[in-house]
């Protein structure tokens, strides 16, 4: 265990590791809401000898932080953050941030297998911490303690469970050209989870 | 307002609540690694806005020590 980690009892009964972590802080109201949010990313990576498609499902906390910024906190894949000055240049800007993470990691990679293995790795090395945040706020959105202002009222809405967790690593450099179809195509999603 | 601390006080609170840390510059940011994680898009510029410190504080599980080495990540 890491020095100075504990565990603390929230309002909620949940129980968190108390490392810094401030779940509370995703249901002080409207201005300090925390939104869960879920998306999904399809990008092609050039590596060194091989061409890779990359597919995640992932999710991450958004808030307006002090500094007046939004701030897209990363869970899934959770080693990265970026911030914009609205909610969806924010986004954008984690978007964009996730592919150079990607095109980095294709660069350090001397063959597809050491690209896959660290894209599994970077998809999956989550801190406790922003996934019990993820938890309250979607507790706290679920309870309606957290009532979505715009543009998180206008997003599509949908079940976790219907959008699991997952990062897919294919190489496509190898696959027959008669076996590319159109119907793998992923379009860019970003979505709030369903409520109730 | 915009909320930024240099890398030159990034390092000093690193160097006190993740002893042992190590970073590396890639193409589009820097790549730091403690305890075994990896954080992967800490910018490279010398001014860094606080944020990008508290998500890598709360993905190394450091963030109560890091709020006292860097009062600013309090606000």
């Amino acid at each position: 265990m890491v020095p100075g980690v504990g565990v603390s009892q929230t309002l909620s009964g949940a129980r968190f590791r108390n490392n810094g972590c401030n779940p509370l802080a995703a249901i002080r109201g409207r201005d300090m809401a925390h939104y869960p949010v879920m998306f999904t990313f399809q990008d092609v990576v050039s590596g060194n000898g091989f061409l890779s498609g990359v597919t995640m499902a992932g999710r991450a906390l958004m808030c307006k932080e002090s500094d007046g910024k939004w701030w897209v906190y990363g869970v899934h894949p959770g080693g990265m953050a970026h911030f914009g000055e609205s909610a969806m240049e924010a986004f954008s800007n984690f978007r964009t941030s996730y592919r150079t993470v990607l095109f980095d990691i294709a660069e350090e990679a001397s063959n597809f297998d050491a690209f896959k293995t660290e894209v599994d790795r970077f998809y999956n090395e989550v801190g406790e911490c922003e996934e019990a945040r993820w938890e309250e706020a979607l507790e706290a959105l679920r309870s309606g303690k957290v009532i979505p202002e715009e543009p998180f009222s206008k997003l599509p809405r949908h079940k976790p469970e219907s959008r699991p967790c997952k990062v897919q690593v294919e190489r496509l450099d190898q696959i027959a050209s008669n076996r590319f179809s159109s119907k793998d195509n992923v379009s860019d999603t970003f979505e709030l989870p369903l409520a109730a | 307002m915009s909320a930024k601390v240099s890398f030159k006080e990034i390092e000093t609170m690193m160097d006190i609540c993740a002893p042992g840390w190590t970073y590396r510059t890639s193409n589009h940011s820097r790549v730091v690694k403690y305890n075994g994680l990896v954080y992967r898009n800490l910018p490279k510029q010398d001014e860094i806005e606080v944020g990008f410190v508290r998500s890598m504080a709360r993905h190394f599980n450091i963030l109560d020590c890091a709020k006292k080495a860097m009062p600013s990540l309090s606000t």
